[in-house]
């Protein structure tokens, strides 16, 4: 039990966890963190943290409630400085310390303590890395799905995304792009109309980069958008009829392709491939124009048409994962602090003081020695278990 | 106008972190007590201020969208601190590892095109201000530290007697690798968040955001071997292992592993 909470285990395990995530960028190897042997690591990782949280809490709680009444009796081992009270305390002020005392037969006992938050920034820390572990377990439960729509189209919910909320659909009412000041691209949005089990949960409602639209575990993404030119195809049964094809991608038409590139406003350029790849003929497209791609078939231009690209996820874990990365960002902000440390003192019947500094890091210790003017000390570093 | 103000502080920010780096370097040994370490220090940090300054009216808000800001803002603070190091600690002599650093990194600065670029939708967001801004906190914190970890191994050489004592700056190491790791958590945190609002994923193993990871684990390992009670010479060398992957991670993967942070 002692070695799965120490901090011997965490340094291994942390070090294993950067060996594979250097090697796996280095060796380009994302499926490694899907494998056997990292969730195995950090599953051990959990444990470890977890192990050393439940020890050290209550460590802390006890070291956070203690009182200087439970100084009582340890006097004998404290040191004696050659200033008064008044100058004790003035000390203590100086070096931020905030203390309690507590009045007994012998004489005045205090207890002193120094940057109280810093004491709680590592545990805090590790229960928050605990919470996102929590959550990216969970978030292995999350759900995905793509969806591409021009707008006046509906479409049923991405198969998943029903399996797991019910069925759905999406109507996509406006897709626009919009522009800053200086005409740059600052944004594209999407409105739409969300349809579950028969009833409307959201009119109008849009999603933005960076703005999502967020529902009861449901969010829709702007991913991305497409454009595409709405054409008519005249040939056999088989392909005549109203087609969307998106631009820049190759679309086959019986045994040739064509490809139909951006040029001005209302302008484009088709191009027509043989079986073989090769360009056999490229064309102005506009509206009006009526291209033959072989003996037997015909594009016309009908007008182009965008398209937005929207990604659903249904996740109940990002409010867990945001917990955690909360209690982490909290308990790193903590350590900024300082570090905890106390000062003990006894002040008898005479006004004479003596004290003890207490401070797991030597150097610190040594530092307030010096500050309340008593000699060094060279005790042994307290070890934490973990 | 601002831009070629830019170019020209920028150069004049070269020169000045390269001629101090070479008087540096040729007065190490007393440099810490020679006037002419203030008034490099201060003329450095004097340019770099102005020429984020210059930047910052240039751009008409905070600059944080690409390698290039991210330069601006690192220097100015990295320099800022030497100043601090230099009049108050008399730690001038850690400029023989900040000014070549700043001067490099000009140089790299001056491969990018200075015309104010708008920003792409997804960079449109506050989560990326306080992203970058704890990279460039975490980054110069682990930079001086690697400075610290350095001066602890120059120690104990008689050409550095006058610098503070091993114990001192192995707590001075420490105490930025504390900051530094505080900065990386928010930045990895604050990352995650712009990703989940912006991408739909708040982690996708990302090059870039896998060896931020990576550097963060290396400076966990640092910060737990200390309360081990590994010595500070020991820890020197954990330190220069995390200054190589934070390097490795803003150059390394930007130039070998490109990923969703390619624009830098």
């Amino acid at each position: 039990m002692k070695f799965i909470s120490s901090v011997r285990l965490a340094v291994i395990l942390i070090a294993a966890l950067a060996g594979l995530a250097v090697s796996s960028t280095i060796y380009d190897l994302p499926e490694m963190y899907q494998s056997l042997p990292f969730r195995i690591l950090v599953a051990a990782f959990f444990v470890n943290l977890l192990t050393c949280s439940v020890q050290l809490w209550p460590k802390v709680a006890r070291t956070l409630r203690r009182k200087p009444e439970s100084l009582v009796g340890q006097e004998k081992g404290f040191r004696a400085v050659g200033y008064d009270k008044d100058e004790f305390f003035a000390r203590l002020k100086k070096q931020r310390y905030h203390w309690q005392t507590h009045d007994g037969e012998a004489g005045q006992y205090v207890l002193a303590r120094q940057n109280i938050p810093a004491i709680l920034a590592p545990h805090v820390l590790h229960v928050g890395l605990l919470v996102i572990i929590v959550g990216a377990f969970l978030s292995s439960f999350n759900v995905t799905g793509q969806l591409m729509l021009s707008p006046g189209e509906s479409q049923p919910l991405p198969t998943a995304i029903s399996e797991r909320i019910g069925e759905g659909s999406i109507a996509v009412s406006d897709f626009e792009t919009e522009y800053d000041d200086e005409g740059a691209i600052e944004n594209w949005v999407t409105t739409f109309d969300l349809t579950l089990d028969g009833k409307e949960v959201a009119k109008d409602a849009t999603t933005r980069v960076n703005h999502p639209y967020k529902d009861n575990g449901l969010s829709i993404y702007q991913m991305a958008y497409r454009n595409m030119y709405v054409v008519h195809i005249e040939g056999d049964d088989s392909v005549t009829g109203d087609y969307a094809i998106p631009e820049s991608q190759r679309f086959p038409l019986g045994d040739r392709t064509v490809d139909i590139e951006p040029m001005t406003e209302g302008v484009a350029l088709l191009y027509v491939f043989d079986e073989n790849n090769k360009e056999i003929g490229s064309y102005a497209f506009k509206e009006g124009s009526k291209i033959a791609i072989d003996d037997n078939t015909t594009i016309s231009y009908i007008q182009p048409m965008n398209a937005t690209v929207l990604e659903f996820k249904y996740s109940k874990a990002m409010p867990i994962i945001f917990a955690g990365f909360i209690l982490a960002a909290l308990g790193s902000l903590l350590s900024l602090f300082g570090r905890y440390g106390e000062v003990v003192g006894f002040i008898d019947a005479t006004g004479r003081v003596s004290m003890r500094v207490l401070n797991k890091s030597s150097y610190a210790r040594k530092r307030q020695e010096k500050a309340f003017g008593i000699e060094a000390t060279d005790e042994t570093r307290e070890e934490e278990s973990c | 106008m601002l831009e070629t103000l830019q170019v020209i502080l920028l150069w004049a920010l070269i020169s000045a972190s390269a001629a101090s780096f070479v008087i540096f370097i040729f007065f190490y040994r007393k440099i810490g007590t020679m006037p002419v370490a203030k008034i490099l220090s201060a003329l450095t940090a004097a340019i770099a201020v102005v020429l984020l300054a210059a930047r910052i009216i240039a751009s008409g808000d905070l600059p944080f969208a690409n390698g290039l800001d991210f330069g601006f803002w690192i220097n100015a603070v990295l320099l800022l601190v030497l100043l601090v190091l230099t009049f108050k600690f008399e730690l001038a002599v850690a400029g023989c590892v900040i000014f070549p650093i700043v001067a490099g990194l000009s140089i790299w600065m001056t491969s990018f095109n200075l015309a104010n670029q708008p920003a792409a939708p997804a960079l449109r967001s506050y989560w990326l201000d306080f992203h970058v801004s704890s990279a460039i906190l975490a980054y110069a914190a682990f930079l001086f530290s690697f400075v610290f970890s350095l001066l602890v191994l120059a120690s104990h050489k008689k050409q550095f007697a006058k610098l503070p004592d091993k114990d001192t700056l192995g707590e001075w190491a420490y105490r930025a690798v504390l900051v530094g790791v505080t900065f990386q958590t928010v930045m990895l945190i604050t990352g995650s968040v712009w990703a989940e609002y912006a991408w739909g994923a708040y982690w996708s193993w990302d090059p870039k955001e896998t060896w931020a990871l990576i550097t963060w684990f290396i400076y966990a390992i640092y910060l737990h071997l200390r309360v081990r009670g590994w010595s500070n010479e020991r820890l020197t060398w954990l330190n220069i292992i995390g200054f190589a992957a934070m390097v490795f991670t803003f150059f390394g993967v930007s130039y070998l592993l490109p990923g969703l942070h390619s624009y830098l």
